[in-house]
C-alpha cells in the first residue's frame, strides 16, 4: 500500500492503522442504482472546482460519489441510506499523503493538534470537533453542497510529540482513518509534519476511475489545510487579498486565483 | 483613490478604486509619498509575465507615511515615514529566520499555484502577478502592507524621500548581485544591462572591492551614465564584439563575475533572436535570454554568473556545456530586501552613494501610463521614473 516514501515515524503510523481492528464495511452497493455516468459526476465536480475554488473541495470526492450513485441529497437525509452510499465495499485503500514543515518545536505543534477541538481552525470543512473523552471525538463536516456529515473517531495510537493515529468507528457517516507524525528538524526548532489520510473509494472499475480523478484533489485540499495550520502556528494569520482594492467590478470577482482542474 | 492599473499588454491606465483597508491584524496602510517604475514593471507592460489579471494595481517600489495599523502591529505609528521592501515576508518562517525574505513560506496566498509552477512557492510581491500572490501595488495613493511589523522600515530623518526610495528594490538588487557573488577584492565584474539595477550593481561592485567593472548595453545614454556616474568601462552591444572584447580586456581570463541585469526580454539579433521571439509569442518559451547566454559564454573559469534579471518560465538553448566545462557557479533570485535596508541606509548616510543619480524623470502619478510607454521604448534618455501621487 505505501506508495509514498517513508520515515521511521510514518512507518509506525502505518503499523498502528494495520494493527487496530478494521472498521466494518457495509455491504450493499449492488442495491444502489449506479445509473448516472461517471462523466456527469466528474463534470459536476469540475464545475464546482471552477466556481468555488479547490479549497472548498475537502469532501468533493464524496460529493461526487453521491452524485455518481444517482442519489439526491434529499434522499440522503435517511441516515441508513447515507451510510450505505458512503461506505463502500472496496478493499483498495487510497492513502493521501502530504508533508509540511512548521517553524515551531514538535511539543507545541503536537499540543495544538492533540487538542482536537482546535482542528476546525484550519480544517476549513470541519464545522466542529467535540472531544467525548480522552480518546473519542465527535466530528461534524459540511460539504460545499450543504450536506452535513458526522462521525465518531477514535485515537488508536497517541505518542506524545511524535504520532497520532485515528479511525472512525462503526456507524459513522463516512469511513476514514489516518495519522499525523511530528518529527523535529532544525535542531528541534521546527517540526516536520507528515499527514496520511486513508479512504476507501467506491468499489469496482468506476470507483477506481473516480478515485484516480479525485486523489490529487484530495491531496491538494489536505495540503492546503496543513498549510493553513502552518501559517496560523507561525504567523497567527492567513495571507489573503480578499477585500483589497482593484479596478475590477464586483461581478468580475476579487482576482483570487482558483485551481481549474485537479 | 487613484491607482495605476494593468489591463493587458501595453494597456495601463489610471483608475479610481476603493481605498485599501486593514484586512489582517498585522496589516498597515501606507499613504504613498513616492513610487517608481521598475524594469520588472516593464515586463508586465509587455505582457510577458503570466497570471496578471485585468484591474490589478501595479507597483512594488514605494514609500510613504503610515496612516493606520492593525491590532498586532506595535512597532509603527501613524505618521512614521517608511520604505516598504517589495517582497512580502512574515518574519516567522524558516526562510525569514535565515534572512531570505524573498523566499518566505507564508506570504503568498497562491502558494499552491507557485508550487505547481516552480515546485515550491516564493514570497508574495506587491503588484507582481497572482503567481506572486496578487497583492495590490503601490503606484497608487494608498497601499495595504501585510506583515507591517516586519516589512516597513523607518527612514532616517536626514534622508530625502528620493534618496530612500530605491532601498525598496533596485539598490539592494544591485547590491545583492555583488554580495552573493562573494568575489575577492581585485576581481573583475562584468554587468549586462545599464538600467537602474545594472547601474547600482556597478556602484556596489566597487563598494565591495572590485578592481574593474565592465558594463554592457546598447543604449548610448545609459552607457554614458555607467561611465560617468559609476566609473565603469563600457561596451556597446551592437558595436563591440562582446566576448572578444571581454577576453582582451582581462588578459584572456574572462571576468570573475558576470551579472545579468537584463532579464527575460533581452535585445538580441540574428537567427537565434528570431527563434526566441517566435517561441515567446507562441508561449513555447517565455524568455529571450540573449544576455544570459552571453554572460555564461563570457564568464572566466571558476567564475560566478549572477542573475538578478527576472525570468518567468522556460528558456531554450542555454550553453550548459560551457557552464559545466568552466565550472561556473550560478546565483539568482528576487532580492532579500529586508536583509539590506539598514546597511544600505548607512551607505547613503555616509555619503558613499547617492541613489538619486538614476532618476531621470519626476512625474505625477496621473501621467504614469505614458511613463510606462516611455520606459518601454527607452525614449527621452529615460532611466528611472519616480511618481508622486
Ligand atoms: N531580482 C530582483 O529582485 C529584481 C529587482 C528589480 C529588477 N529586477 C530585474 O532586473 C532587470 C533589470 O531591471 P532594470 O530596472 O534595470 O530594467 P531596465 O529595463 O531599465 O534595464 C535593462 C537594460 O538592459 C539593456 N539590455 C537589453 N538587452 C541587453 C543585452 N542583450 N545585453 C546587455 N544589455 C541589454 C537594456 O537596454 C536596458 O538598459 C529586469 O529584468 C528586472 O525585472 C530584478
Ligand atoms: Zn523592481
Ligand atoms: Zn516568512
Amino acid at each position: 500500500m505505501p506508495r509514498h516514501s517513508q520515515t521511521d515515524m510514518t512507518r509506525e503510523g502505518q503499523r498502528a492503522l494495520r494493527s487496530s481492528s478494521h472498521t466494518d464495511m457495509e455491504p450493499g452497493l449492488e442495491m444502489i442504482n449506479w445509473g448516472s455516468v461517471l462523466g456527469g459526476s466528474a463534470l459536476f465536480a469540475y464545475g464546482m472546482i471552477r466556481r468555488r475554488g479547490f479549497t472548498d473541495m475537502l469532501f468533493a470526492g464524496i460529493g461526487a460519489a453521491l452524485a455518481y450513485r444517482g442519489l439526491s441529497q434529499t434522499e440522503l437525509v435517511d441516515r441508513s441510506l447515507k451510510r450505505l452510499a458512503l461506505h463502500t465495499g472496496s478493499t483498495e485503500a487510497i492513502d493521501v499523503a502530504t508533508s509540511m514543515t512548521v517553524e515551531c518545536p514538535p511539543e507545541e505543534v503536537y499540543a495544538f493538534w492533540r487538542n482536537l477541538e482546535n482542528l476546525p481552525q484550519f480544517m476549513r470543512h470541519i464545522v466542529s470537533v467535540e472531544a467525548v473523552d480522552d480518546r473519542n471525538s465527535h466530528w461534524v463536516a459540511r460539504l460545499p453542497t450543504g450536506l452535513s456529515l458526522s462521525w465518531r473517531a477514535e485515537i488508536i495510537e497517541d505518542r506524545e510529540n511524535e504520532l497520532l493515529a485515528w479511525k472512525s468507528v462503526h456507524g459513522s457517516d463516512i469511513y476514514n482513518e489516518g495519522f499525523v507524525t511530528f518529527e523535529p528538524v532544525f535542531d528541534g526548532a521546527g517540526t516536520e509534519l507528515h499527514a496520511h489520510i486513508i479512504y476507501h473509494p467506491p468499489a469496482g472499475q468506476f470507483g477506481a476511475r473516480i478515485a484516480s480523478f479525485f486523489e490529487p484533489v484530495q491531496a491538494q485540499v489536505i495540503r492546503e489545510d496543513l498549510r493553513c495550520f502552518k501559517r496560523l502556528m507561525e504567523t497567527g494569520e492567513l495571507p489573503t487579498i480578499e477585500g483589497q482594492p482593484s479596478a475590477r467590478s464586483r461581478d468580475q470577482g476579487n482576482g483570487r486565483y482558483e485551481r481549474l482542474s485537479p | 483613490m487613484k491607482a495605476l492599473c494593468w489591463f493587458g499588454k501595453e494597456n495601463i491606465s489610471l483608475e479610481t478604486v476603493d481605498d485599501p483597508k486593514i484586512i489582517n491584524p498585522r496589516d498597515a496602510i501606507v499613504r504613498v509619498s513616492l513610487s517608481s517604475i521598475c524594469g520588472s514593471d516593464i515586463h508586465l507592460y509587455d505582457g510577458v509575465i503570466p497570471t496578471m489579471e485585468k484591474g490589478d494595481i501595479l507597483g512594488h517600489e514605494f514609500m510613504g507615511e503610515i496612516v493606520e495599523v492593525g491590532d498586532e502591529v506595535d512597532n509603527l505609528e501613524r505618521g512614521d515615514r517608511v520604505v516598504v521592501p517589495f517582497p512580502i515576508a512574515c518574519g516567522n518562517c524558516h526562510y525569514c529566520h535565515i534572512d531570505s525574505h524573498a523566499l518566505c513560506d507564508n506570504s503568498n496566498p497562491n502558494a499552491w499555484m507557485a508550487e505547481q509552477a516552480f515546485g515550491y512557492s516564493p514570497a508574495g510581491i506587491f503588484g507582481y502577478s497572482h503567481l506572486y500572490g496578487g497583492y495590490a501595488g503601490g503606484q497608487a495613493e494608498y497601499v495595504r502592507v501585510p506583515y507591517a511589523d516586519v516589512g516597513p522600515q523607518k527612514v532616517p530623518e536626514e534622508l530625502t524621500d528620493e534618496q530612500a526610495l530605491f532601498v525598496t528594490d533596485v539598490f539592494p538588487t544591485g547590491y545583492q548581485a555583488c554580495d552573493v557573488a562573494d568575489f575577492e577584492p581585485g576581481s573583475t565584474v562584468a554587468v549586462w544591462g545599464c538600467g537602474p539595477v545594472g547601474l547600482f550593481a556597478i556602484q556596489c561592485a566597487y563598494m565591495l572591492g572590485a578592481e574593474r567593472v565592465i558594463a554592457i548595453d546598447h543604449i548610448d545614454s545609459r552607457l554614458s551614465t555607467a561611465r560617468s556616474e559609476c566609473g565603469a568601462e563600457v561596451l556597446h552591444l551592437d558595436d563591440d564584439p562582446i566576448l572578444e572584447s571581454l577576453s582582451e580586456m582581462t588578459g584572456g581570463r574572462g571576468p570573475d563575475v558576470c551579472i545579468e541585469a537584463v532579464g527575460m526580454e533581452a535585445h538580441g539579433g540574428g537567427m537565434v533572436d528570431w527563434y526566441d521571439r517566435a517561441k515567446q509569442t507562441l508561449r513555447m518559451e517565455t524568455g529571450r535570454p540573449h544576455a544570459l547566454r552571453q554572460a555564461i559564454m563570457a564568464c572566466g573559469k571558476g567564475g560566478t554568473v549572477v542573475v538578478p534579471g527576472v525570468f518567468g518560465g522556460v528558456i531554450d538553448k542555454l550553453p550548459m556545456g560551457a557552464a559545466f566545462g568552466k565550472g561556473l557557479t550560478f546565483k539568482m533570485g528576487q532580492t532579500h530586501v529586508h536583509r539590506y535596508v539598514d546597511p544600505l541606509f548607512e551607505h547613503i548616510q555616509n555619503d558613499e552613494i547617492d541613489p538619486t543619480f538614476v532618476i531621470t524623470h519626476r512625474i505625477p502619478l496621473v501621467e504614469g501610463a505614458a511613463a510606462y510607454e516611455m520606459l518601454q521604448k527607452k525614449e527621452d534618455n529615460s532611466i528611472k521614473v519616480v511618481l508622486t501621487p
